[in-house]
């Protein structure tokens, strides 16, 4: 794990997720980049721009990711988070609720040619769903 | 220890998991271990061994797979899979002997070799639809 790829991590959490500067993304995550976390995939650079970031701050709005812990080794790097954020738009189908909720999670990212090529990532989502007020449906198994 | 001693203890560990023999613990778990998972924080060998057994007994085939390990300096993470056929009594829910297929992840710090810290993730809304039941309810 280079510094450049360390930078451009942090350079995703602290203008994309944090600002919605979405300027530098195409230098850091490369087109066919695959997001994913349990229950949900997004292929290419411009859905995962258009569904995860940009959905999350319509979400929102005041979106902010603190890194609390990082470990990197080769083209991985595995960060551990907190997201707080104040619920101002529809999230998940669930109508806003005007809730701050501060949520944390774990997310491993993959390194090709000094790009983003792979994120998965997993937070604590009940926990999100209880601050928010609302338990989703949940299918018969 | 270097990175890649820290991981081979981190897999050691797994390996005892999934042969379902917590003997050794001593050997990779430190006496003043700390797990915190979802807010709630376990102690100590005595609360693993406990949560592991509630689990080997709720699920008998349960089965860690190692999915990521990535290792630096004290630290390592792991991302991984955790199968198990719920044939056993768990938390209060009757087994139905549904198959479970649930992924996660751990932040662990070692020391001297053994485990001092994890901060534990999994898919528990993927359990619960799994194992077909309702989420508990608790306060935020």
């Amino acid at each position: 794990m280079s510094t450049e790829e360390n930078k451009a991590v942090m350079r995703l959490i602290e203008e994309a997720y944090n600002k919605g500067n979405l300027a530098g993304v195409d230098g850091v995550v490369a087109s066919n980049f695959l997001f994913s976390s349990p229950g949900m995939e997004v292929k290419g650079r411009e859905s995962y721009k258009q569904q995860i970031i940009t959905g999350m701050r319509t979400a929102f709005p005041d979106l902010h990711f603190a890194t609390d812990d990082m470990v990197a080794e080769g083209d991985k790097i595995a960060i551990s988070y907190t997201m707080t954020a104040t619920h101002k738009g529809e999230f998940m189908g669930i109508p806003p609720t005007g809730k701050k909720v501060a949520v944390t999670g774990i997310s491993i990212v993959h390194f090709a040619g000094g790009k983003m090529v792979e994120s998965w990532g997993i937070m604590d989502d009940l926990g999100m769903m209880r601050q928010l007020g609302v338990i989703p449906p949940m299918g018969q198994a | 220890m270097s990175a890649e001693e820290n991981k081979a203890i981190i897999r050691r560990w797994f390996d005892m998991i999934n042969k379902h023999d917590l003997s050794l613990i001593d050997e990779v778990i430190s006496d003043d271990y700390r797990l915190g998972e979802f807010g709630m924080e376990l102690k100590g060998h005595e609360a693993l061994k406990q949560a592991f057994t509630t689990g080997f007994v709720g699920f008998p085939d349960l089965n860690y797979r190692i999915d990521d390990i990535i290792a630096q300096g004290n630290k390592v993470a792991v991302r991984y899979t955790r199968t198990g056929t719920h044939s056993g009594e768990y938390h209060g829910f009757a087994p139905k002997n549904k198959w479970t297929e649930v992924t996660g992840a751990f932040f662990y710090r070692l020391a001297g070799g053994k485990i001092v810290e994890a901060l534990g993730y999994s898919d528990r809304l993927a359990l619960f639809q799994q194992l077909g039941v309702a989420p508990p309810m608790g306060q935020a």
